[in-house]
């Protein structure tokens, strides 16, 4: 049962900066307790949105609402959130302590009680012996843990976090992406987390919103997003290595590739993908040129060039005799195909089959 | 809007003042009184034919290039010096500066005393080691007046441009050195490949900076010499205070004024189109 | 780039040379104001002197208008310093902060100032002063250094005011500050270097200004340190060196405290924000 006080919606918001567009038409319900990430690359809007969530942006356009509570008009400071900031944003002329009670203080909170909470908050996140010192003293991953505790505090309805992540090492960032996701867990309350590692949105989120050049894309679970991707940007965007695309055009019932045939029932111009676990390497219909393996330790990431030009990835396990140069048969997958129009880009509910 | 009181300021520092000395350079005006009559253009017509307005310019040119070169040379030559390690540095640094942010007056006053015919060191000095034979009158005939407010203006500006060159200074790795020393340069060569391409950007605005503040200066040469002997010295800002202060007349005063903002209008879109071109380049 | 402790020891020599001679003159003035009168003008003139004597001092503070005139100093240019940094900072962070048309324009209008001959600004703020009837008081003093100060000490500022982080200011919104509690309570404590180093540089300026105090007040009751100490000493015949050298070290008195105490602030104040294209 999802509580609708932490409901975040947004009503066709619009942000326009002079002639450009920088989030266009956005229709949103983030569920109450959801933890949901604005996935993308840079320019794609997401820090837009998450800001016009804070109250730092204003929308040309549209409605935002927190907890059914339209917000458009309402100050950052009165909208019941908290916000972690890509770059912790900590008040370096204040210790540690003074920065995770200021919410507290603006808020009129009582000085015994500020210095109690301020306490618990420190227990939590283990910073009881930094309360003294200046964020300078402190290191990139004790900055981050301040400006998390600065925002837990207050107990808010709804987390913002901006990349918070990018700025630490790739060690502690696996370490701290389990403690939000803990976090998050334990608190219940709805998370809205920016980022362009599509890796962290996949582990942490309950849903991904995906966003283009200001547009959503998707959004659907994680599963939904890497499993049945809304469109060609979707596709290629998430899945490391990406998803293989093949442009060809389909007639009388038959997609035709350069490299693929695959009987399809559809016509005009299609773009066939393959994900590269879903390549079978030695064996099948089809013909390649290996280009390029690159070992990863537990597996070979094999970069293929097919008849025709265009390239293609594909998983093999680790002890499979491959070398530059080779010709090997392919084949794929059948039914873990997805077929896309080539003008729209959008995904087509229909299944390849084999030739 | 927290940006309304200085807009308003801006307004009257700015709009306001150049408009009135335009307006002001068209009339024939009795300082004291402020009545004047309209005069168009009569005021410039006269400045035209001046010689010693063409002179006083010539004074104010030939005043700001040799002290901006004077300023420039030895302010890099501190700067490179209070980059090196040495005793007591901070202490140094701060001496360096004194010149720059005493009083003018005060300046003038030690300068004068240091000058003086009778009782002047300089002059003491510079017999006792047998460079000069007789007291020299430094401020009172030519050319040593004007060799002499160079120097003191060389003195007295120089450490703004050791403040700036030496910021920029500490900014340069010293891999760049490293480099340089690795690819065989002497100490000559470092400082034309490495130092001065790295400090080529400060220091073009420190020289168009330096050289519009040499170019307006009043009080150490009203002070030091008061544009004697007679008007071998007189700079534009002074003959502008002349005019609107010891002639009284106020609008001829703002005509001379508008003239000079005209020239140093000139210079400056000279040498931006020059450094603009430079960096073309 | 080693160098031997020879070439070590040369170099201080003539670093240390080359810093005495240009600290010489102020060095020079201070010697001669506590020479006694005699051998102040004795020829050849001494360079130690033979006693010390603070006598001119004294006639300085008892016998002169000085002690008028660095009253009269000391209100003005601490006057002018609270005024101008407290608009200049309220300005700075707006041409920072916020997105408007013409600020760039604005901005550019700051170094337009500069180019501005003092004598032109002077000529309608003279006008000016004496429309409003405040001509030869302090008050017109206070106006005027206000009119030349507070663009440089709005670009000073400004540049200090954009090495602090926007993040900050958000942050404290999100916090639950209003607009001016942020700017109190962050922005601020960070400008604070910057606005230490603007505050000296506005005072000294104020301080050492002549040709406006020369222009707008002629009476003793208003006449600030730098005309006060020309006017009072130096006439066609009988120049009192000895006062004169006296008055100097007195007014130079603040300047020295100043930089003996915060040195770095001023550094700091020219290296970040001075000379910025």
């Amino acid at each position: 049962m999802t509580d609708t006080r932490l409901e975040v919606r947004f009503d066709g918001v619009q942000k326009t900066f002079g002639a450009a567009f920088a989030v266009r038409d956005l229709d949103l319900i983030i569920a109450g307790g959801e933890f949901v990430s604005l996935l993308g690359p840079s320019g794609c809007g997401k820090t837009t949105t998450l800001r016009m969530l804070a109250g730092l942006d204003f929308p040309t356009g549209g409605q935002i609402s927190i907890g059914g509570r339209v917000v458009n008009d309402v100050a950052p400071g009165a909208r019941d959130i908290a916000m972690v900031f890509q770059s912790y944003a900590l008040y370096p002329h204040m210790t540690v302590a003074e920065n995770i009670a200021y919410p507290l203080k603006k808020r009129g909170v009582a000085k015994a009680e500020r210095a109690v909470r301020v306490a618990q908050v420190a227990e939590t996140l283990q910073l009881g012996a930094l309360l003294d010192r200046k964020p300078r003293q402190l290191s990139g991953g004790q900055q981050q843990r301040v400006a998390l505790g600065r925002a837990l505090v207050r107990d808010p309805r709804v987390f913002l976090l901006d990349e918070p992540l990018s700025n630490l090492d790739a060690k502690l960032r696996n370490h701290m992406r389990a403690e939000l996701v803990e976090l998050h867990r334990r608190l219940g309350r709805t998370f809205v987390y920016v980022t362009h590692d599509q890796l962290e949105a996949m582990t942490m989120s309950d849903r991904i919103a995906v966003m283009h050049e200001g547009v959503l894309q998707q959004f659907g679970t994680p599963s939904d997003v890497y499993e049945r991707p809304a469109n060609l940007f979707v596709a290629g965007f998430i899945g490391s290595p990406g998803m293989s695309l093949l442009r060809g055009e389909a007639h009388g019932g038959t997609f035709h590739h350069p490299a693929v045939t695959m009987m399809v029932d559809a016509a005009g111009g299609l773009v066939l993908g393959i994900r590269p676990e879903d390549v079978i390497l030695g064996d099948g219909p089809f013909t390649a040129r290996i280009r390029l393996v690159e070992p990863t330790g537990h597996e070979q990431i094999v970069a293929l060039a097919l008849p025709g030009g265009d390239a293609l990835t594909a998983r093999a396990p680790p002890d499979m005799a491959l070398h530059a140069g080779d010709n090997l048969a392919w084949g794929v997958r059948v039914p873990r195909l997805h077929m896309f129009d080539a003008a729209s880009g959008k995904r087509l509910p229909v299944a390849p089959a084999q030739a | 809007m927290l940006i309304a009181p200085t807009v308003l300021i801006f307004c009257a520092v700015i709009v306001y003042p150049l408009v009135s000395a335009l307006y002001l350079s068209l009339f024939r005006i009795f300082t004291p009184t402020l009545q004047g009559s309209f005069v168009g253009l009569g005021n410039y017509a006269e400045l035209a034919a001046s010689p010693e307005f063409w002179r006083s310019l010539w004074n104010t040119v030939v005043w700001t290039a040799l002290t901006l070169a004077l300023q420039i040379i030895f302010g890099i030559a501190a700067a490179l010096m209070l980059n090196q390690a040495m005793v007591m540095r901070s202490l140094a640094r701060s001496l360096i500066l004194f010149p720059y942010f005493v009083s003018t007056v005060v300046a003038v006053l030690v300068w004068r005393w240091l000058f003086n015919d009778l009782y002047g060191i300089l002059n003491h000095l510079a017999m006792w080691t047998g460079l000069l034979s007789m007291p020299l009158d430094w401020l009172g005939s030519m050319p040593n007046a004007m060799i002499s407010i160079v120097l003191v203006g060389a003195w007295k500006y120089f450490p703004f441009v050791v403040i700036a060159i030496l910021a920029r200074l500490q900014t340069i790795p010293e891999s760049l050195y490293e480099a340089a020393c690795i690819d065989g340069a002497g100490a000559w060569g470092r400082f034309t490949d490495v130092t001065l391409p790295q400090l080529k950007d400060v220091l073009m605005v420190v020289i168009l900076l330096r050289a519009i503040w040499d170019f307006k200066e009043f009080d150490l040469i009203y002070l030091l010499t008061g544009g004697g002997p007679v008007i071998a010295t007189q700079t534009l800002p002074l003959m502008v205070y002349k005019e609107a202060f010891g002639l009284n007349e106020m609008g001829r005063a703002s005509a001379v004024a508008v003239a000079m903002m005209l020239v140093m209008l000139c210079f400056m879109l000279l040498y931006l189109r020059i450094s603009r071109d430079g960096e073309r380049k | 780039m080693k160098r031997g402790i020879l070439g070590h020891i040369a170099f201080n020599l003539l670093a240390w040379s080359v810093v005495f001679i240009t600290a010489f003159p102020l060095v020079w003035m201070v010697i001669t104001s506590v020479k006694p009168q005699f051998e102040l003008f004795r020829i050849p003139p001494t360079f130690w002197p033979e006693t010390v004597t603070f006598e001119h001092y004294v006639r300085l503070l008892i016998e002169t208008p000085f002690m008028l005139y660095m009253r009269n100093s000391l209100i003005l240019s601490t006057a002018t310093t609270v005024l101008v940094v407290a608009v200049a900072t309220l300005g700075a962070h707006s041409l920072v902060r916020f997105r408007y048309r013409g600020r760039e324009a604005l901005a550019r209008l700051v170094l337009f100032t500069y180019l501005l001959p003092s004598v032109v600004l002077l000529l309608p703020l003279y006008l000016m002063m004496v429309w409003l009837g405040v001509a030869n008081s302090l008050l017109s003093l206070v106006i005027a250094y206000t009119t030349f100060a507070l663009p440089y000490a709005l670009w000073l500022l400004r540049s200090f005011m954009q090495g602090i982080p926007d993040d900050l200011e958000a942050a404290a919104l999100v916090d639950g500050a209003t607009r001016m509690e942020a700017f109190f309570d962050v922005i601020l404590p960070q400008a604070l270097p910057g606005i230490i180093s603007t505050s000296l540089f506005t005072f000294i300026l104020s301080w050492n200004e002549y040709l406006y105090a020369l222009v707008l007040v002629n009476t003793d009751s208003a006449r600030p340190l730098t005309t006060g100490v020309m006017s009072m000493l130096v006439s066609a015949f009988n120049i009192e060196w000895s006062l004169l050298m006296a008055a100097s070290v007195m007014m130079s008195l603040p300047l020295i405290i100043i930089f003996a105490f915060l040195q770095s602030y001023l550094t700091r104040g020219f290296g970040a924000g001075g000379v910025k294209g």
